[in-house]
């Protein structure tokens, strides 16, 4: 096996063009723009025709194409890890493919347009490396104004935006804006992925995909008619809530014998997860917990659609969701199953 | 500061850009430059100075200034929140390498809400592109090996269905 830094990986060897004849890069792909208007630079007039006839291959040739293909069939022809493999690696490559070709073709238009429109050799190849004029910490901030999924697709553009985009901070904050109390309830990680380690150093990026498909609603929790606090539910298990959602208002008016929960509640209810909506809620919300546990019941709701809440104590949830952390739970549960 | 006479500020302050080119800014307008207020903390007479504004060139430093008028102008006449959107959302319509000049300059004058703008719309830029896409966009080398680029892709498995 020889080593990569002798030798352009297979995978390079496939995508690029053969260096000898186009003198191009995968890693620069203006290169061959570059080249272009340098070509230019010997005849100024001369016109796109005569400028793709002076080179063998153009990168934007018809034979070109067809033998980047042809590397590319090659290569997968070679491994067989990739015969089991998504094919979403190919089309990536195709992609890549034809955009280095298309840029190629309006590069080289643009090239003679320019050199004619100065009517003197363009001597330079300008790059825009945008990017390349910004300290570190402005690109880290640009990222903090992207959502998760684009914030992801930064980290394939290339090996520096890789590592901006990889920062913990950041992750962090994206979950916890969707799910403040994942940064204090570690048990509550488990309900969301099971799969994340609580300890791991990128444990926030992982915890992400999961965390932020987890549907939420806001509401007020009432105790007959008293105020206790916001709450944000996350729904971690069961049948989908629907599109009405939760209600508005969750009025706990009745009592429900946590005896009775296991044989009352059906196995796909819907599970939720509830947490103070601010710090100030938190006053609140700690009380309706000590209420409960005082009293040794659930709590009992009744929506508008007809379905009971209940809201169980923390002891019960420990042991019947396996959930060893504070938080409140839920059940949701059709009044009157079919 | 607190007894200083009103009429300090009618004072105009002058802002040389790094080409030389002088910009008379009213001193209220100007203190919005952080850059600039912390180099008058030093001075006791500012009167006909000239200030130096590092790098930044004349066509970037017109329009910071102008950004300072209209957040300036804005906060006294109390602007809707609506307008003041549509006019920033012009503001930024400028071609990619003066946006970035203007990140820079924003960045070395210390004007924080014009760094959040600019840079929320290189932000908007790239949302919803491919890496392809942002890469032409911005003319950025994709320096990964395929095995680190399969990694990375591994990683993002979960967001493919938004591509």
């Amino acid at each position: 096996m020889i080593s990569p830094k002798q030798q352009p990986s297979e995978l390079e060897m496939l995508i690029l063009p053969e260096p000898a004849v186009y003198g191009a890069h995968l890693s620069t792909p203006p290169s061959p723009s570059c080249k272009r208007l340098r070509a230019t630079d010997s005849d100024a007039s001369s016109s796109v025709k005569d400028m793709d006839e002076a080179e063998h291959f153009s990168p934007d040739s018809v034979p070109a194409l067809v033998h980047q293909l042809h590397n590319l069939l090659n290569y997968v022809a070679r491994k067989p890890s990739l015969h089991h493999a998504s094919a979403s690696f190919l089309r990536d490559s195709l992609r890549t493919l034809l955009l280095q070709n298309e840029k190629a073709a309006v590069d080289s238009l643009t090239a003679v347009s320019r050199a004619h429109k100065a009517g003197v050799a363009a001597g330079v190849c300008e790059r825009q490396q945008l990017f390349g004029l910004l300290p570190d910490e402005i690109t880290k901030h640009i990222f903090s104004f992207l959502d998760g999924p684009n914030l992801a697709i930064c980290r394939e553009v290339c090996s520096k935006w890789n590592a901006f985009a990889s920062c913990e901070k950041q992750w962090k904050t994206l979950v916890t804006r969707k799910w403040r109390s994942l940064e204090t309830d570690v048990d509550a990680w488990k309900l969301i992925d099971s799969s994340v380690d609580v300890n791991a150093p990128n444990r926030w990026r992982m915890i992400y995909p999961k965390a932020s498909a987890i549907p939420k609603w806001r509401c007020r929790l009432q105790k007959t008619g008293r105020f206790m606090c916001n709450l944000v539910a996350h729904q971690i298990r069961g049948a989908p809530i629907g599109d009405a959602g939760l209600p508005d208002v969750l009025v706990v008016e009745r009592r429900f014998n946590l005896q009775h929960l296991q044989a009352f509640v059906m196995s796909e209810a819907s599970v939720l997860y509830f947490e103070p909506e601010s710090e100030q809620d938190r006053g609140g919300y700690e009380d309706f917990i000590e209420y409960l546990i005082k009293r040794t019941r659930a709590g009992l709701a009744l929506d508008d659609q007809q379905r009971f809440i209940f809201i169980p104590p923390c002891e019960y949830t420990r042991t019947h969701v396996k959930y060893e952390g504070r938080s409140l739970l839920g059940v949701v549960q059709m009044a009157y199953p079919p | 500061m607190a007894d200083v006479p009103n009429q300090i500020n009618n004072i105009t302050l002058k802002l040389k850009s790094k080409d030389g080119e002088i910009f008379e800014v009213e001193k209220p307008v100007a203190m919005q430059i952080n850059f600039v207020k912390g180099m008058l903390e030093d001075v006791d007479e500012i009167d006909g100075m000239e200030i130096p504004m590092g790098e930044v060139e004349a066509a970037i430093l017109a329009k910071v200034v102008e950004y300072c008028k209209f957040h300036y102008q804005q906060e006294l006449n109390q602007t809707n929140a609506d307008e003041v959107d549509r006019w920033e959302r012009a503001f930024v319509q400028v071609d990619k390498s003066t946006l970035f000049q203007l990140i820079l300059a924003a960045n070395f004058l210390d004007v924080q809400s014009l760094l959040d703008l600019t840079c929320k719309t290189v932000a908007d830029m790239i949302k919803g592109k491919t890496p392809e896409q942002i890469r032409a966009e911005f003319d950025i080398d994709n320096d990964f090996t395929p095995e680190q680029l399969e990694e990375v892709r591994r990683d993002n498995a979960w967001c493919a269905e938004d591509r």
